[in-house]
Formats: structure tokens, sequence, C-alpha cells
């Protein structure tokens, strides 16, 4: 997998939240262009989640509206009921535009997503590669890393952040 | 996110308690919480059996840390390859 897998993605609320939580929202500006479907812009900047001016600052994104009736169909035919509007956006868009990447934090989704060939990656996922980009070094990461644990919204244990510094410093070493 | 002194204004209301109640309440599921974790932490390192775990805090925790522990795994394994 190389860099063609930044060039665009899908974004769920998730992300967009935990990473503004700790004021790592510059760290989306790695993926070329941002897709927000427009349940996710209202379950963000719609609830005063997220700024407008930090979703402006991502330099390309696209928001999308989708006919009720499009989603209603795309939710029947995928057996979506069981999760929210923004998510069952995220996925439509992912499979209507062949975008093989969706950010999201959210255990189900990650799931269905991977069920439909498109590959979930979380907050988690976007500092350590904004690390392997060059944005952050290693302090840098992990100093985000244990923020999204004790500052943000996004349900994670200590022991998954130890395991994930292990891991990066494990695999720094290595490479 | 909501401050705690929103969280703590909105409990007061909601459950008909004084504010040390509810701190007393807060701590002791705070510590409920962070043995629970513990619980899990130790399980993930292996130091305890999946079924010791389970038996401890229950399979829905352990099946909820095993899809947390696989997320992050994809996670690092696809951000260090890029």
């Amino acid at each position: 997998m190389g860099s063609e897998s930044l060039i665009s993605a899908v974004t769920d609320a998730g992300p967009l939240i935990h990473l503004y939580e700790v004021n790592a929202f510059h760290l989306l500006s790695i993926i070329k262009t941002i897709h927000i479907p427009h349940a996710v812009r209202m379950e963000t900047v719609g609830k005063d989640r997220v700024p407008e001016s930090s979703l402006f600052s991502l330099q390309h994104t696209s928001h999308s509206s989708i006919p009720e009736a499009t989603m209603r169909v795309f939710v029947n035919q995928h057996g979506l009921h069981s999760i929210h509007s923004g998510e069952r956006e995220c996925l439509y868009l992912c499979q209507s535009l062949g975008i093989p990447l969706i950010l999201t934090d959210d255990l189900s989704v990650r799931k269905i997503a991977k069920q439909m060939a498109v590959k979930p990656i979380g907050s988690l996922g976007i500092v350590i590669a904004a690390y392997r980009k060059g944005l952050l070094s290693l302090p840098q990461t992990r100093h985000y890393i244990y923020e999204l644990y004790t500052r943000s919204s996004l349900f994670i244990t200590k022991t998954i952040v130890d395991l994930a510094f292990q891991e990066l410093n494990d695999t720094s070493r290595t490479k | 996110m909501k401050s705690m002194l929103n969280y703590l204004e909105e409990l007061k209301q909601d459950t008909d308690k004084n504010e040390a109640e509810i701190v007393t309440m807060a701590i002791e599921t705070g510590l409920r919480q962070l043995w629970k974790e513990k619980i899990l932490g130790r399980y993930l390192k292996k130091e305890i059996t999946r079924d010791e775990a389970i038996e401890l805090v229950g399979i829905d925790l352990v099946e909820l840390t095993e899809k947390q522990y696989d997320a992050m795994k994809e996670d690092v394994e696809w951000a260090l390859n890029l």
C-alpha cells in the first residue's frame, strides 16, 4: 500500500470530532481530498462539535448531499439499519465514488466497511500516518495519541494506547 | 465536549442528589471502570487467560477490547506501511 491510499477518503463524524478535541485537526491534511457527507456535517458542525472554520482549513473537502430515496435503497440493499445516517452516507459515498478509505472510530462501521471492501482507519491511524509522512516527530505522535486517550471523547483504554506506542516504537526501530 | 461542571450540574438536576453524593458515585464508578480496564489490560498483555478475563469483567467487555485491539493493530499497520 502506498501514497495512493491517501488521495481521498470519506470521513465519519468520529475522527473529525476526536482530532478536533485534541487540537490535531490539521493532521487530516495528509489526505488530499476528504469527502464529508451532509449527515456527518450535521453531526459535527451542525451540533457545534467542530467549528465550520476547521472544515474550511482542510484544503480539499467535498460536501455531498445524497437524495433520501437513494439512501433508502442503499440501506435496504446492504442491511444498514443498525448504524447512523452519517455512517450510512459515508459507506454510500465510498461505494458510489469508488473511494477505498473510510475514516471512522466506530467498531461496527469498521466491520461493515471491511465487508464492503473499504479500508477503515481511525483517529489513531491518522496520527500515526502523519508521523509516517513526516508531519510529526515520535514524541509529538506519542503526545497526540495520549491526548486521544485522556482528552478526547474517543473510547480507548490505557493498555491499547500503551500497546500502540509499543508497536510504533518497535516498527520505527526496524524501518 | 462538555466540561465536568456541565456534567455535574445535569446529573444534580436529573438524579435529585447533591454534589457530594454525585462525586462519591463518580469516584466509585471511576474506580470500578479503572479496575475493569486493568483486568482487560492484563488480558491483552497475556498475563491472564481469556477465560479468566471473562470471569472477571464479562464477555461483552472482553469482546469489545478484542475489537479495539484489532482496530489499533490495523491502524498502526496501515499507517506505518504508507
